[in-house]
């Protein structure tokens, strides 16, 4: 069931990129991921598209309100329309899920999470930032956190690449050496 | 500027350059977790089969490939993978450690030992899933692997290379003839590799006392994966036992592989496919079942260097139903296969060889000459006498001969029979059967069978051992020696006094 649903989401998702991908700028699209996130927290908050005695155009125009609020008033408007017509309404948070990660395949966009046990400073975040584009072939998001945990060293994240060079890792190699150790 | 490779900032200095002291690993988060599979979103460029490292320490191998996500099975139930750890690719498959280290030793399907006598020096590892020999590259079985079962190796015998089923109800020695065949292998250069999958724990002790007692573990590696184990341990284990035979084969030894049994093999495999959601087929088993048997069974065979596996899968049925969906599948793809009868079990003959089921494939071309000369017509024999009990016990008058086929028949039952973990060499039961061939039997009373064969064989290995050692020797018995046992016979018959009742 949730797989299916999945599919449809990307289908849905596939269809949005194919209309509106090219008229999608990168602030659109970082205004959609964090819609995305604003629907992923607030579940609840689609629950009245649920509701079938809510007009679908009550629900449009309770949506324009959020929609407005992120800049991305007429692609979300037209996609909401969509499954409130196809009685999918219930999808529009996988949906937005899905839109974020078929354009950033797309676009070959890598989101990098990059995690320092101490401030890097512009120079060092430029040198990750071009070891990171050339290991990964992808053009970088990166955002920069503080994790005193690692001890000293780096650790980038992503959905699809890891590198961590970190004394963290090194003592976690020392105490299990399977994590290192390819064999089976 | 020089960089201190021990200053923690100069190995930050270094991790900043473009030279990349670790490299970028392909990585998965894992979405779902529950009943020992974990989902896996990501690792798109991650193959079928492939080892997966999780980030808390816990290992699975891949099985499926969905458009977003993989599945994998976790090899280990005690460490936890909770949702959003990241998951990576390793780049290799499931391997497992081979070589001599592992003969006497007791391991589990990751190629841990359980057995308390420290780590497991292996000469290589090598994956568990490894390409079957070509035609080209195998040769014909030609030479017998003795059981020491005088029922098996007269009857039902086996060769090195062969692949032969051993099938029966639960409880009808199965497992103890397969235990006598390993305990006869002491002193004739073949190691063996006993597999338990999702057997007891009490089943696998006893197993190792019993290997330990009879001094079988200098030549045996046992490797276990019972039923508290993980369904993926149960799967690979006997994958991870055929690998360890690869190797001793590549060296050039002969090994034995005792499957035990492929039935549990199965059953977990089902369960494996049906929580990744495959579609069940008949029985509930996947469509690919008899995929999972032929390509571990057909690893055996003989090579051309003269090497070989032999395999003796065992398999459980229910109700004397061979014609279930496991076993056929097994019986289609061994050289033949042992069927062991409870009927014949609970009337006391034991092993309870049934052998008008029973057959085997290669035949003749593995047995001893010896052997051979001797139970030409005892197939027969048998047949004719159990055709003739069913009318013996309606208590209607037999003519002559049928009584004479039924007295035969009784006695080659008898010698048939034969005690656990006390096993014959060729020379022994080709002895043993030159009696019955030659009705030096026929006068006795039937609980004075098995003493008479017996004995007659310790007399002629003790008071005439020239003779034993050239039957041992030649692998044959040559006319001269033929009649000068004829004569042996005759001496000992008038030599033997029956037991006291």
């Amino acid at each position: 069931m949730k797989g299916n649903k999945s599919t449809l989401a990307r289908k849905y998702a596939q269809a949005f990129i194919r209309v509106f991908g090219h008229s999608l700028s990168r602030e659109n699209f970082f205004a959609l991921c964090k819609l995305e996130r604003f629907f992923g927290k607030h579940r609840k908050a689609l629950f009245f598209l649920s509701l079938p005695h809510i007009s679908n155009e009550k629900k449009l125009s309770s949506l324009d309100v959020i929609f407005r609020s992120y800049g991305v008033t007429d692609s979300c408007r037209k996609l909401v329309s969509l499954l409130l017509a196809d009685k999918r309404a219930a999808l529009l948070h996988e949906v937005l899920r899905q839109v974020c990660c078929v354009y950033k395949k797309e676009q070959r966009l890598a989101s990098f999470v990059v995690s320092s046990s101490h401030e890097l400073e512009q120079q060092e975040r430029a040198i990750l930032r071009r070891f990171l584009v050339k290991a990964s072939g992808c053009d970088i998001i990166d955002i920069y956190t503080i994790d005193p945990e690692l001890i000293a060293g780096i650790r980038a994240q992503s959905d699809e690449f890891l590198w961590e060079y970190s004394v963290r890792k090194q003592l976690r190699c020392l105490s299990d050496p399977r994590v290192c150790d390819p064999r089976g | 500027m020089e960089i201190k490779s021990t200053d923690l900032v100069s190995l930050f200095e270094k991790s900043l350059r473009d030279v990349a002291q670790e490299p970028l690993e392909e990585i998965g988060i894992v979405v779902q977790v529950g009943d020992g599979i974990c989902h896996v979103h990501g690792l798109s460029n991650a193959v079928y089969g492939e080892l997966i490292q999780f980030e808390g320490g816990n290992r699975g191998i891949i099985f499926n490939l969905d458009e977003d996500s993989v599945a994998i099975f976790l090899l280990q139930t005690i460490t936890p993978v909770a949702e959003l750890e990241v998951a990576k690719r390793t780049g290799s498959v499931f391997q497992t450690p081979v070589g001599n280290g592992l003969i006497g030793r007791v391991i589990n399907a990751l190629g841990e030992p359980l057995d308390g006598l420290g780590e497991i020096k292996a000469s290589e590892y090598r994956p568990v899933e490894s390409e079957i020999p070509q035609i080209i590259d195998r040769s014909p079985v030609n030479e017998s692997l003795e059981t020491g079962i005088i029922a098996i190796d007269a009857l039902v015998p086996i060769g090195k290379g062969q692949r032969e089923l051993i099938i029966g109800n639960r409880s009808t020695g199965k497992t103890a003839v397969a235990m006598d065949a390993i305990l006869h292998q002491r002193g004739k250069n073949v190691l063996c590799i006993y597999v338990s999958i999702g057997q007891r724990q009490a089943n696998l002790a006893r197993t190792l006392r019993l290997l330990e007692e009879n001094d079988a573990l200098s030549y045996t590696t046992i490797v276990s994966a019972d039923a508290s184990e993980a369904v993926l341990k149960q799967y690979l284990a006997p994958y991870v036992a055929c690998t360890i035979a690869e190797k001793f084969r590549d060296e050039g030894r002969d090994v034995l592989v005792v499957y035990d049994d492929l039935s549990n093999h199965a059953i977990a495999f089902r369960e494996m496919s049906l929580l990744l959601r495959r579609a069940p087929g008949r029985e509930a088993y996947p469509g690919d079942v008899f995929y999972l048997h032929s390509r571990l069974l057909e690893r055996a065979g003989k090579v051309a260097n003269g090497a070989s596996i032999t395999a003796l899968p065992i398999v459980q049925i229910q109700s004397d139903d061979i014609t279930a969906f496991i076993p056929t599948n097994l019986i289609s793809i061994t050289d033949g296969q042992i069927f062991l009868d409870t009927k014949l079990f609970n009337q006391g003959t034991r092993p309870a060889v049934n052998v008008e089921l029973s057959v085997s494939r290669v035949g003749g071309a593995a047995q001893t000459n010896a052997v051979k000369k001797m139970t030409k017509a005892m197939r027969l024999d048998l047949a004719q006498y159990h055709e003739l009990l069913d009318f013996a016990q309606f208590g209607t008058e037999l003519d002559e001969v049928s009584q004479r086929v039924l007295a035969r028949g009784a006695i080659a039952v008898q010698i048939l029979k034969q005690k656990q973990f006390v096993t014959y060499s060729f020379v022994d039961q080709s002895l043993m059967l030159f009696l019955m061939k030659e009705n030096f039997l026929n006068k006795l009373d039937l609980k004075h069978v098995q003493i008479f064969v017996t004995q007659f064989v310790s007399y002629v290995r003790s008071v005439y051992p020239d003779v034993y050692d050239t039957i041992f020797k030649d692998k044959d018995i040559s006319d001269e020696i033929y009649e000068r046992l004829k004569a042996l016979a005759k001496e000992f018959d008038k030599l033997f006094v029956p037991p006291e009742a």
